[in-house]
């Protein structure tokens, strides 16, 4: 299997609400791939399925060749996610937060201690490293959620919403940490609302709305297929088209 | 690709540690072991307020027994404070987002969960009976025989009190909830089961609160056993009502507190399995 995330008809209902409606999707290894849709449309639910923060009523995923349904905490080996608004224990602090998520995740006491150190200059967070995360505003809680992401350098980064609570320097900050990955090769499999971003970011592109994939393709052929560069107008206009 | 085996044990002793250190930071402990220290010498100090010394008591039981009379409150207020929202918190606080997309173990965590509270509420219980001994001690040169016997089964009862907290916590969304459903089962539907059961002369050894009485009467010696009192009846003069004072019997107590903590954990386990973060 040469992608690093097959979902395969996906669904999850709640009630009579179907959140995720039979999605099936691929995400090519090493690729930076955005998850478009409007709010409501199951991005979120999707990602959450992926990192079983919730069970879906039917379909599979993988993460490469592990079932992330079947085999979860394999399979959440090779991610590293944030997802929602991120919230930590407010009495530990970033450094003993990574400890922590590190020994969970059966990293070496030493590797926990050097990418630590890395991860967090990374984000930004070198001077509070040692101070209380319960004194830390939204950006700075969001900046350590991508840290401790990032902590055991998986080959995939789920992502919802990565730069929300960020100020404006911060997300340019946090955009080059991601190109900088996708560079190296990690697949960055992220949700975003800002247009922007993904310009910046993105080689590969899906839309879902309703819970239903509208269509997935690469940047360059999408841009082809619309006859614009404007991904803000092709977003739109696929909406547009999946409302009718 | 990387394809590590995650260690449970590893990681129920990594959560144990992390957990522990939680508590050792937060406003629970601290208002827990304010608790255990007051308790005691505000049993021994209110009395004496009164002009009535309990130092005057007849032997070092008695004095034990008037203090250890007060803590099952105390177990119950401390596992509320420890074990009530154990289960919820990491949904209620929304932690839970970036702590279950780690490889983390549900059992170990439930597991770890447990013990940390295991081990803060018998810090907890531990500097109640020793500032008893110490009162012991100072007014009567000597410790009641079997008080340690008393913290032994002090502890187990708490952990078949945490045990349910965590079952009932396991499947309520809300720690309000859980509190207030903890506090109810606690504090209104099992005395009141084994009030009636008594009134109807029938032993409600099966019931944790009447279990948990052992701590008490482990104290004395001997061991007591069940009695009829006969106390004089109100509405008709001349005539008697008897009364069975029932006494928990030692081993069928220890067995059934044992079976409420693996029962608790079970339900726990069962629904925590099943809780997903929406």
């Amino acid at each position: 299997m040469s992608n690093a995330i097959t979902i395969e008809g996906l669904t999850k209902t709640y009630g009579k609400l179907t959140a995720v409606d039979n999605l099936s999707l691929e995400v090519p290894r090493g690729a930076a791939f955005a998850f478009l849709g409007p709010n409501g449309a199951g991005k979120s639910t999707t990602l959450k399925i992926l990192t079983s923060l919730i069970k879906p009523t039917s379909g599979e995923a993988f993460f490469f060749n592990i079932n992330a349904l079947e085999e979860p905490q394999d399979a959440l080996l090779q991610v590293g996610a944030v997802v929602e608004t991120a919230e930590f224990y407010p009495s530990l602090t970033p450094n003993e937060t990574l400890e922590y998520f590190g020994r969970l995740r059966g990293m070496k006491r030493d590797n926990i201690s050097k990418n630590s150190r890395k991860f967090i200059k990374l984000v930004g967070l070198e001077d509070w490293s040692d101070k209380k995360i319960g004194t830390f505003s939204r950006g700075m809680k969001q900046r350590l959620a991508i840290a401790q992401a990032l902590l055991h350098e998986p080959p995939i980064l789920l992502l919802d919403e990565p730069t929300f609570g960020l100020d404006p320097r911060g997300m340019a900050e946090i955009r080059t940490v991601f190109q900088n990955l996708s560079k190296d090769g990690k697949t960055i499999f992220f949700s975003s609302h800002l247009i922007s971003e993904i310009k910046e970011l993105c080689d590969n592109l899906a839309i879902i709305d309703k819970g239903r994939l509208v269509f997935s393709d690469t940047v360059k052929n999408l841009t082809k297929k619309f006859g614009t560069k404007d991904l803000e107008e092709i977003y739109l206009q696929t909406i547009k088209d999946s409302v009718r | 690709m990387k394809r590590t085996k995650i260690n449970r044990i590893q990681q129920f002793r990594d959560i144990i540690q992390f957990e522990f250190l939680k508590f050792i930071r937060g406003r629970k402990m601290k208002a827990a072991v304010i608790l255990a220290f007051l308790t005691p010498l505000l049993i021994y100090t209110l009395p004496t307020l009164a002009s009535e010394s309990l130092a005057a008591q007849a032997s070092v039981t008695d004095f034990a027994i008037t203090f250890v009379q007060f803590l099952s409150l105390l177990i119950l207020i401390s596992v509320t404070l420890f074990g009530g929202d154990a289960l919820i918190s990491d949904f209620q606080d929304k932690t839970g987002y970036t702590l279950f997309t780690n490889p983390i173990s549900r059992t170990s965590l439930l597991f770890g969960k447990f013990a940390a509270a295991s081990l803060a509420v018998t810090i907890v219980l531990g500097i109640f009976y020793i500032v008893l001994s110490a009162l012991s001690y100072y007014f009567y040169s000597s410790l009641p025989s079997n008080l340690i016997s008393s913290f032994f089964f002090a502890v187990l009862s708490t952990m078949a009190f945490l045990s349910i907290s965590f079952a009932i916590g396991s499947f309520l969304k809300g720690s309000s909830i859980s509190y207030i459903a903890f506090f109810f089962l606690f504090f209104l539907v099992f005395p009141i089961v084994d009030y009636f059961l008594i009134v109807d002369k029938i032993k409600p050894w099966f019931s944790p609160t009447f279990a948990n009485q052992i701590i008490l009467y482990i104290l004395e010696t001997p061991y007591p056993e069940d009695e009829i009192i006969r106390i004089p009846a109100l509405f008709a003069p001349g005539q008697t009502l008897s009364i069975t004072a029932y006494v928990p019997e030692i081993n069928l107590s220890l067995g059934i507190l044992f079976v409420y903590i693996m029962l608790g954990l079970i339900v726990s386990l069962f629904f925590f399995q099943r809780k997903e973060m929406n």
